[in-house]
């Protein structure tokens, strides 16, 4: 091993990051952060999570919300987020954007069906603790989380909460 | 320097840099410096070289040397070569040119004459240091973004759980956010970790699609440490 392993902490003499911000960092360390960057293969909700996180994302999925069948049973804010919808309405959404998505010709309509996907299957998680669709427990939660960084409230807390409901949040 | 050296495809970023000149040039070797030069000074130690010099006096002095040469990152592009390697292999001439320099002056007893087998290499040191390098890196940058987009909470959340540990449901007692809410925070500061992190990769010469493989790689070079 070299004679000084102490790995770099920007300029010795004037540490560009505050003690409190920036730990030094041992190889451990940088295992398991470098972890964090392998994205693994590509999902299809990559793409919604890309056009939300876009600087007009907050609106197009306004528009989206109030035309696409999240709108069958009224305003998607009070059906979906505050949990107005039943269980029921909940799945015959997401049945709707299974169709919607297999007869998809162009990106936005998959997009449109992905989120008539994912946001009944959060209200559900969040208001009934009932899974609506067969996706791995942890595949899902990967994916809910990825949406609530990337959505505006009451969106985010419904993605996050589902995230983790009936989980001990451990991690 | 031809618009061509540099492919949009691959090493954009340096390959921009470069095209523009003067400042664009000098923000490159500052890259460089930042993130490599910590890794070329674990390389040199690991070396039979050590005598001589200051590791830290060694590898600015082959800054000062090879980053001021014009065809330097263009002849690096024609490589094909991860960039620190290309770093690494200017490094091994720069060494000999010097030991051959001092040579001539240095007293005998200066000169070992046989230096033990060192494990692991100083490649695989170099790699090791580059790996840390790359991370710190990435991580100031993410930092640097949270404080300017005033997300100084969400970067201590994010620290707290991928770098100390602690369960979302701890960060909630300690944080006052819920642990859901807390998720959600390590969440966005880590994509932007993430995003650092396949950048500085990608200035290292990885194309897109080599960029997990990279980090396979550098994965298993440091868990093995």
């Amino acid at each position: 091993m070299p004679e000084e392993q102490h790995p770099p902490h920007g300029d010795r003499k004037k540490p560009s990051l505050p003690e409190d911000a920036l730990p030094e960092l041992t190889e451990a360390d940088a295992t398991r952060m470098l972890s964090l960057a392998i994205s693994g293969p590509l999902r299809p909700v990559d793409d919604l999570i890309e056009r939300l996180s876009r600087p007009d994302g907050a609106k197009w999925l306004s528009r989206v919300l109030s035309a696409g069948p999240t709108a069958a049973f009224g305003a998607a804010r009070e059906q979906i987020a505050d949990g107005k919808a039943s269980l029921e309405q909940l799945r015959a959404i997401k049945q709707t954007s299974k169709s919607l998505l297999q007869n998809s010709k162009d990106p936005q309509s998959r997009l449109t069906a992905m989120v008539s996907y994912f946001f009944p299957v959060a209200a559900a998680l969040t208001h009934y603790d009932e899974s609506i669709c067969s996706r791995p427990r942890e595949e899902l939660e990967t994916v809910l989380l990825d949406l609530a960084a990337v959505t505006d409230e009451p969106w985010s807390s419904m993605f996050s909460t589902a995230a983790l409901s009936g989980e001990d949040a451990q991690g | 320097m031809g618009g061509n050296e540099f492919p949009t495809t691959q090493n954009t970023w340096i390959g921009q840099r470069v095209h523009e000149g003067g400042g664009g040039r000098a923000a490159v070797n500052q890259h460089v410096m930042r993130v490599y030069a910590w890794p070329l000074q674990v390389y040199f130690r690991g070396t039979r070289d050590r005598w001589l010099g200051e590791p830290e006096d060694i590898v600015h002095g082959f800054f000062a040397d090879r980053l001021a040469k014009p065809g330097f990152f263009s002849d690096w592009q024609k490589s094909g070569l991860r960039l620190r390697r290309w770093l690494m292999n200017g490094f091994c001439f720069y060494l000999s040119e010097l030991r051959h320099a001092r040579r001539k002056t240095a007293s005998v007893s200066l000169i070992p004459e046989s230096v033990e087998d060192e494990t692991p290499t100083p490649e695989e040191q170099m790699d090791r240091a580059f790996a840390v390098a790359i991370v710190r890196q990435a991580m100031e940058q993410a930092y640097e973004q949270c404080r300017s987009e005033g997300l100084g909470e969400h970067w201590q959340v994010f620290l707290k759980h991928h770098y100390q540990g602690m369960t979302y449901r701890a960060l909630a007692g300690a944080c006052g956010v819920s642990p859901a809410r807390a998720a959600v925070m390590a969440r966005t500061v880590a994509r932007k970790f993430r995003r650092s992190l396949r950048e500085l990769l990608a200035r290292d010469g990885a194309g897109p699609d080599e960029i997990d493989r990279e980090l396979e790689s550098l994965l298993e070079i440091t868990s093995h440490a």
